[in-house]
């Protein structure tokens, strides 16, 4: 016979429900403040799996896209150098058009080919947030060595070593007017090109690394980051400066001139084509990077959406759960209050 | 004289009735006593036609009084274990800044951590932050196996107080059984006995399953809801060794009735089924020790990802990089080792703090820098990426684990952690929905059993007023009858 009810049980149910829906009541009111499931891992269960997961994913984002920032700012200082390296290389061959004509103003010449490979070498040396841009992976100190400093540069000491051993007198001497052009020309594509190769390159000019940076820039991808001072096109450029500079043209004969000017143009112009090359492949380092940020970002955008449909609750219906609650509170407190005046007693 | 019969039966009467108002006081006085069945007084007409008192019975269900007992074990073991996983499951709770303290987002922390150092590989500064997140990982996997032992310890001790409220209980349902088997015999009045000893049950059913025969003199046997046999006649003993060494890998000790196991032994006939012992030993043996072999194997993912082999290709074995433990000799193979998770730490090698080099996570050389085959950085140069980014990578490609932690055995480190999250979780889950049904249930037949058996107030009072009559004109009756002798005598007085 279970039609009956007890004294205690009647007041038990009471309590028992106003409890209750004080509690979800406190858990309703989290979830429209905070609009997230007030209990998030017993709400999600299994699918923790894939919320964990999208925030792992979000913050790996996070941190690739502030790296990318730091080689983004890099590769766009390697441009501008690259620009600045061709621009400059652009003028010297503009002042040499008119020298390949017959007419030379050698003294301007050497004057701006010694400026301009200062300014090379200070180029090559730019670093960017203490990294220097063109070292490849060696960051401990700039790549190349500034070229007329006291004592001389190794550079500098090769090229006048090597022009002494081939014409028994050093390129400041007043000798060098006895040159012929043959004699230039054969000093030019042997010794002089010599000191130009990659092995010399690295022995006398650049500390820098063969390897350039490499960087993780996206969750999948790593790529080079960087391309280094030793890089065929600066080599070119600088062999073209030093002839030009260092080799005693105010001094010399109008063939041995000639050739040495010839030279220069002829290595300039692939200079100039080379730093092209180099910047459309910065150029692209770019882009990818760039566009790696973009689908990071997009990526970033579709997860958090996708962990706001997994976490969040409706806040409609999270806000309409709270009034619910509160009028059945408020209906289970004047119930309790008026079946608590019911007793027989009271009449008796 | 059938008028002095009737003075008779008046008098009677007002006993009677005194007799069934003090039942009802009892009644009204225990109304809200938990577990106390109304009493009624059983009336009949006695030899000289007058009412009288037989015996007092009580209210009884024996079918909700079942369900009870069930309910309460059900209720008890769901409880304990949704506690336990509770513990446990504090480490995925996030915090404000969306950080919590499960092993995954520290995985994360670390590899947010490398992808800076990618960004700045000369800078000593990040490389040390890069170990700081490192130690952090390993920390978190120190405290989570701290926390989940803790929680198979603290289930330990709980099951030898268990045992103690078993034996205890035991020890007193003796004595009541016995008042209740002669009170009976006697025929006697036993019902606050026998709501004594239904308090004790339930009771009982709480710390284990329980299932009750009752024999000729209301003598009662108790057996587990495995069938063994927890009390007959005299109480059986339970016994339990607790450990106090309990950790990762080390099994607790079973609980016995009388040399029967009846713990431990999952889909053993004698294994009992529910109640707080079934729900602590579920807790300390099984779903502890499942998180935990999933931590170690976190940890053995780790030291093998951020191993370090030979570059030289001269065949040296790989060794322990950033991440080692005490006595480690080479890289673990895949499977659990009890206890990594506990054990795991940053190789000194590396961490500033104890004169290593930071540096050594770009150029390697961790597990050993006086071996020049460990190193991987080859050209020396300061902004050398490559063995950082293998690192990264080797955070999310797949590599070996051990099948019997149950989350596969092939999948990425990250992979393997972000499922055990999804393992907690899914756990706690199915524990709150289990706890949320069977306290619905206790609430239930709590109910339905204070329905059928319990006190109501007012039908207390309507009877009291039946008595009131009834006394009022019992009462009258005697005075009617005095007044009839008191007529009867003025007519033969002279």
């Amino acid at each position: 016979m279970i039609s009956g009810i007890s004294t205690a049980s009647l007041s038990n149910t009471l309590t028992n429900s106003i409890v209750d829906l004080q509690k979800r009541l406190s858990v309703a009111q989290k979830e429209v403040t905070t609009g997230q499931y007030a209990d998030l891992v017993g709400a999600l269960g299994s699918q923790f799996t894939r919320s964990s997961t999208m925030h792992l994913s979000v913050s790996d984002i996070d941190a690739i896209t502030a790296s990318n920032n730091v080689v983004l700012s890099r590769l766009s200082v390697t441009q501008t150098s690259l620009q600045k390296l061709s621009s400059d290389a652009q003028d010297v061959l503009k002042a040499l058009v008119p020298a390949q004509g017959g007419v030379i103003n050698a003294s301007a010449i050497v004057q701006q080919a010694k400026t301009s490979l200062g300014n090379m070498i200070s180029t090559l040396n730019v670093s960017d947030g203490g990294v220097p841009v063109f070292g490849g992976v060696n960051g401990d100190k700039p790549p190349v060595a500034d070229y007329s400093s006291n004592p001389p540069s190794a550079a500098e000491t090769a090229l006048e070593g090597a022009f002494t051993s081939t014409f028994g007198f050093p390129p400041s001497d007043p000798r060098v007017s006895t040159i012929t052009g043959a004699q230039m020309s054969a000093f030019l594509s042997g010794p002089m090109a010599n000191l130009f190769s990659a092995a010399n390159w690295t022995a006398n000019w650049s500390s820098a690394s063969n390897q350039p940076l490499q960087n993780r820039i996206s969750v999948t991808q790593t790529s080079d980051t960087s391309v280094t001072a030793n890089d065929p096109a600066m080599q070119k450029l600088a062999a073209g400066y030093s002839m030009l500079a260092g080799l005693g043209l105010e001094n010399m004969g109008a063939d041995a001139a000639q050739a040495v000017i010839s030279t220069a143009t002829n290595y300039f112009s692939q200079a100039v084509s080379g730093l092209t090359d180099l910047q459309q492949k910065v150029g692209v380092m770019q882009s990818n990077v760039q566009s790696a940020q973009d689908n990071m970002a997009t990526t970033k955008d579709l997860l958090n959406t996708q962990i706001g449909t997994l976490e969040d609750v409706d806040p409609t219906e999270a806000s309409v759960t709270v009034n619910n609650l509160m009028t059945q509170i408020e209906t289970a407190y004047s119930l309790t209050a008026r079946i608590q005046q019911l007793s027989l007693a009271k009449y008796l | 004289m059938t008028l002095s019969i009737a003075g008779m039966i008046a008098g009677t009467s007002l006993g009677t009735i005194s007799q069934e108002i003090g039942i009802l006081s009892r009644n009204i006085s225990n109304a809200s006593t938990p577990g106390y069945s109304a009493r009624a007084a059983q009336t009949s007409t006695g030899s000289d036609g007058a009412a009288q008192v037989d015996s007092i019975t009580r209210a009884t269900n024996p079918a909700l009084f079942k369900s009870q007992l069930q309910a309460t074990s059900g209720g008890a073991q769901s409880s304990v274990i949704d506690d336990g996983l509770a513990q446990i499951a504090q480490l995925l709770n996030v915090d404000g800044n969306g950080a919590s303290s499960s092993p995954s987002s520290f995985i994360g922390k670390l590899s947010s951590a490398l992808q800076l150092y990618d960004a700045s590989p000369a800078n000593t500064t990040v490389a040390a932050g890069v170990v700081t997140a490192a130690k952090d990982l390993a920390g978190s996997l120190n405290n989570a196996t701290a926390l989940v032992q803790g929680v198979r310890q603290n289930a330990d001790q709980k099951i030898a107080t268990s045992v103690t409220n078993i034996n205890s209980i035991l020890s007193k349902f003796e004595e009541v059984n016995n008042q209740i088997v002669a009170g009976t015999g006697k025929n006697q009045d036993v019902t606050d006995l026998l709501d004594q000893r239904d308090s004790l049950l339930t009771q009982l059913s709480s710390e284990i399953g329980i299932t009750t025969v009752v024999r000729p003199n209301n003598d009662m046997m108790i057996f587990t809801d495995s069938g063994v046999t927890l009390f007959e006649t005299t109480p059986r003993s339970v016994t339990f060794q607790p450990n106090p060494a309990l950790s990762a890998g080390v099994a607790g000790n079973a609980v016995y009735v009388d040399g029967v196991q009846i713990t431990g032994q999952s889909g053993f006939a004698t294994t009992i089924h529910s109640g707080n012992l079934a729900g602590l030993t579920q807790l300390r043996d099984n779903i502890a020790p499942a998180y935990q072999s999933q931590l170690d194997e976190i940890a053995r993912g780790l030291v093998s990802a951020f191993s370090e082999s030979d570059q030289t290709g001269g065949g040296a074995p790989s060794l322990p990089g950033l991440f080692t433990y005490p006595g480690a000799t080479g890289v673990p193979g895949a499977s659990v080792i009890p206890g990594l998770a506990g054990q795991i730490q940053v190789n000194a090698n590396v961490d500033p703090n104890q004169g290593g080099d930071p540096t050594r996570l770009r150029d390697g050389g961790i597990s050993d820098p006086t071996n020049p085959a460990y190193n991987y950085n080859s050209s020396g140069g300061s902004l050398y990426t490559g063995r950082i980014e293998q690192l990264i990578a080797s955070l999310s490609s797949p590599q070996s684990f051990d099948p019997s932690a149950g989350l596969g055995a092939n999948v990425s480190l990250t992979g393997f952690a972000t499922l055990s999250d999804g393992w907690l979780a899914a756990q706690k889950q199915q524990a709150d929905s289990a706890n949320t049904y069977q306290q619905a249930m206790l609430s239930q037949s709590s109910t339905a059993l204070s329905n059928a058996v319990g006190v109501n107030l007012d039908s207390q009072m309507a009877k009291m007023l039946d008595l009131e009559n009834s006394y009022q004109a019992t009462a009258k009756l005697l005075a009617s009858v005095n007044s009839l002798y008191t007529t009867l005598f003025d007519a033969i007085r002279p």
